[in-house]
């Protein structure tokens, strides 16, 4: 899957790729054609590529640099189409001959910049030949026209043009030697058109030659723009570099960058998690509002971030590679397919369970598992899934509200209201200032009951609440 | 060399033709001609696509634009291709018209051209600014048929108004018809203060009390005012309007019992789309109208002959024109 499908699936991925300081339209192109990386060797490798950048960055002398080849990127045209042409041997225009020139011309400026930070001076090719095909006068011009200096020819056509239309204007219109020189001129123009274009013809069977060093100059520039951004944006955003070589998945300080700069915005507490996530099913319970949805789409989005080739948000981080990310997050719409929520959820999960069982490595995720059915059966669904999951080659995060659950996986649980929390005033604004959100191991006999108390928090009608708790108390009674 | 000089003190110069056919392109044969042995790097462009050599409109034979060595101009893609003239290709424009993105040639010979430019104003004052890259001292913007928005200060300094016998064949009724426009280009300026204040304001009306300072009445358009009437003056009888001033305000204003104390402030007189009619009762009963930013004219010239096949008498029209403009009138085929 390319990164561009990816952004519509994922949430908070699209954040992460807007706020990419890219320069060029050419990194954009590449970066969204950009695959999911499966191999622990293409993942690292792209990794550690940010890393030198990163570390780069942290020279004084290099600040400086990076801001130049910037301001030179920011000039680069995605001249794909005219290098494809050149490798179709078209014969190019005056305006693809000129793009060729002024991309030569800025890849080698930005290569001399680059001289200082090897690793990246080394993936640009050295496009002088290029320069020399173009600008025979070596006035290293980013500007082009076929002038005299391809043929010495051309100048000496030309010159007798010019002669012929100084003629042409002092003769009076329509007479007989006006006549004749109109002939000769136009004769003497299509002659001119034949030389230019035999040169047009010269010019691009010499850089046809040079293809390939043109292709690459344009894919290690665009490279070079979308990897000085990946960079910036490690440093700005905190980002780490995750450890792949293993075969564990496990953060520290584990975050959620656009909500975390919503509540950073806002004067607000935000609070990162800390998680292993092992091979297998982990049931996660907790309050509402305790942020398990959020915590299913850290994941998705820091899995995804690793294996497009990005340093992920947290403070630590260990992620072993899945060739896929498989997710039925709550608040996904099917109306459009005409089916039931339970229904459409059932599909997803089926198709989950499915490529489990094909031993894939997958990391699931799934938000409060058939929650749209009654509590029984869907206790039932749960644990059933959770058993199956548990037992493929898959690392599975389901969360649920339901209680004594029949499975033998491992149980997390948010912890919830802090314990100070019974004597101050909470409301909807200050709630997540109450919250623990860290998770701790747990045997999922009992899940939180505090449905009604976040409800109360939410202002809803006192008849609900009242009349809540008396059903509460008959059902104990029963019991 | 009449005019020549004015021009030289613009960095952009844009020239309009009330109607087509009106003498802008023999207006900007006469000024190239003029400069092409100057020490002034010139560059040109058009609002859309213009050159052609025939008039598509009227289907009569038009000048072509014919430029010197050293000139920069700005043609579309596939017009340049089919150039004759032989140019130096300086840089290819982001902006894309509907027949390519829009190249940046210097002449190598003297020869015609296609002048292109981009189809909206806002790319237009980027790429006229963009020109200083290439040292330019005057960008010369050949204006589309009627398009009196690109002579707005806001995108060209000066301007060069052509009208003629394409416009109105009866002399009286075209030295009317220009007079009004010659009218608006000429209104006052604020005061430097307020003009200050001003600049920045990009939409809205804005009460201007006697001190200057502004009120937004957050009224979000003119045809709102009559329901916040008694806003509307409640800080004075100056009222700024942002956007465009049509027939409606005007006739708003003329109706009000203080008319003659009322002063309205617009951006610059292309924001005026009233009829002359509606405009001129409004200054009869007292009020009055200034800019923020007044528009330079560096030139009114006119063009006696009309596709139709009208041929006025140049001496005739200039007398009369000069007489109710009061400044120097020329006909472009004599200068």
């Amino acid at each position: 899957m390319q990164l561009k499908t990816a952004l519509t699936e994922i949430s908070g991925l699209r954040y992460m790729i807007d706020r990419l300081d890219l320069k060029s339209s050419l990194a954009h192109r590449m970066l969204l054609a950009s695959p999911f990386l499966i191999s622990t060797k293409d993942v690292s490798y792209q990794l550690q590529q940010i890393n030198r950048t990163v570390n780069e960055f942290k020279i004084e002398d290099n600040k400086s640099t990076f801001e130049k080849v910037s301001i030179k990127i920011s000039d680069i045209r995605d001249i794909f189409g005219t290098i494809k042409n050149i490798q179709n041997r078209l014969t190019l225009n005056d305006i693809e001959l000129f793009e060729v020139k002024s991309f030569a011309l800025l890849s080698e400026d930005i290569r001399e910049l680059l001289k200082p930070i090897q690793f990246l001076w080394e993936q640009l090719p050295n496009l002088a030949q290029v320069v020399e095909i173009l600008d025979p006068e070596g006035a290293r011009i980013p500007s082009f026209y076929i002038s005299n200096s391809f043929s010495p020819e051309l100048g000496k056509l030309r010159k007798k043009l010019f002669g012929l239309e100084f003629l042409l204007e002092d003769a009076e219109d329509n007479s007989a030697s006006s006549k004749e020189l109109q002939q000769q001129s136009d004769e003497l123009r299509n002659k001119i058109t034949e030389v230019e274009d035999k040169i047009r013809q010269d010019l691009s069977d010499k850089l046809y030659r040079l293809d390939s060093e043109l292709d690459k100059a344009l894919i290690a520039i665009g490279n070079i723009d979308i990897l000085i951004a990946k960079a910036k944006q490690a440093i700005s955003e905190k980002l780490v570099i995750p450890d792949v070589e293993g075969d564990a998945t496990s953060y520290q300080g584990l975050f959620y960058p656009q909500l975390k700069a919503t509540l950073e915005h806002d004067k607000k507490r935000y609070q990162p998690i800390d998680i292993d996530i092992y091979k297998g099913t982990c049931l996660i319970t907790g309050a509402n509002m305790a942020g398990k949805t959020v915590l299913l789409k850290t994941l998705a989005l820091s899995q995804a971030l690793c294996q497009y080739g990005f340093f992920v948000p947290a403070t630590d981080a260990k992620i072993a590679l899945v060739e896929q990310i498989l997710f039925s997050i709550a608040d996904e719409q099917s109306e459009l397919s005409g089916l039931s929520s339970y229904a459409s959820e059932m599909l997803k999960v089926n198709r989950i369970v499915q490529l489990g069982k094909k031993q894939k490595r997958i990391l699931v995720l799934i938000d409060e598992l058939a929650r749209t059915t009654n509590p029984t059966e869907g206790r039932a669904i749960v644990s059933a899934v959770a058993n199956i999951l548990d037992n493929c080659n898959v690392r599975a995060v389901i969360t649920t509200h339901y209680s004594g659950l029949s499975t033998q996986c491992r149980k997390l649980r948010v912890k919830g209201f802090m314990e100070n929390s019974n004597d101050a005033v909470i409301t909807i604004k200050n709630i997540g200032d109450y919250i623990d959100y860290s998770l701790i191991e747990d045997d999922g006999i009992n899940v939180p009951h505090e449905a009604l108390k976040i409800a109360q928090i939410l202002g809803i009608d006192n008849d609900i609440l009242s009349e809540a708790e008396k059903h509460l108390e008959m059902d104990k009674n029963k019991n | 060399m009449p005019f020549i000089n004015d021009v030289l003190t613009f960095k952009s110069l844009s020239i309009v033709g009330l109607e087509k056919n009106t003498g802008k392109t023999e207006t900007l044969n006469y000024i190239l001609g003029r400069l092409k042995n100057m020490d002034t790097r010139i560059a040109l462009t058009s609002i859309g696509i213009d050159g052609e050599s025939t008039d598509i409109v009227t289907n009569t034979k038009k000048p072509e634009i014919r430029i010197y060595p050293g000139m920069i101009y700005i043609s579309a893609e596939q017009h340049y291709l089919q150039k004759r003239i032989i140019s130096e290709i300086l840089d290819v424009s982001k902006i894309h018209t509907a027949l390519g993105r829009l190249v940046i040639a210097k002449a190598i010979n003297s020869d015609k051209v296609l002048l292109s430019g981009p189809a909206d104003t806002q790319n237009l004052k980027a790429l006229i600014s963009d020109m200083e890259k290439f040292n330019v001292d005057l960008t010369i913007v050949d204006g589309a048929l009627s398009r009196l928005s690109l002579a707005s200060p806001a995108i060209t300094e000066g301007m060069i108004l052509t009208t003629g016998a394409a416009y109105s064949a009866n002399i009286p009724v075209l030295v009317r018809k220009t007079k009004y426009v010659y009218d608006l280009i000429n209104l006052p300026e604020v005061e430097p203060e307020l003009k200050q204040k001003l600049d920045c304001v990009e939409s809205g009306i804005i009460a201007i009390d006697t001190d200057n300072n502004l009120h937004d009445l957050n009224i979000k358009s003119v045809f709102m005012l009559k329901e916040a009437k008694d806003r509307a003056f409640s800080f004075g009888t100056r009222l700024f309007v942002a956007g465009a001033t049509s027939n409606y305000l005007f006739e708003f204003l003329r109706m009000q019992k203080n008319v003659d104390t009322i002063e309205l402030v617009v951006k610059d007189f292309s924001r005026i789309f009233a009829t002359p009619e509606v405009y001129y009762s409004f200054i009869k009963k007292g009020g009055k109208v200034k800019v923020v930013n007044q528009t330079k004219l560096a030139a009114v010239c006119i063009n006696p002959i009309s596709p139709q096949g009208y041929n006025l008498s140049s001496d005739e029209l200039k007398e009369s024109m000069q007489e109710a403009l009061q400044i120097p009138v020329y006909d472009v085929k004599k200068i």
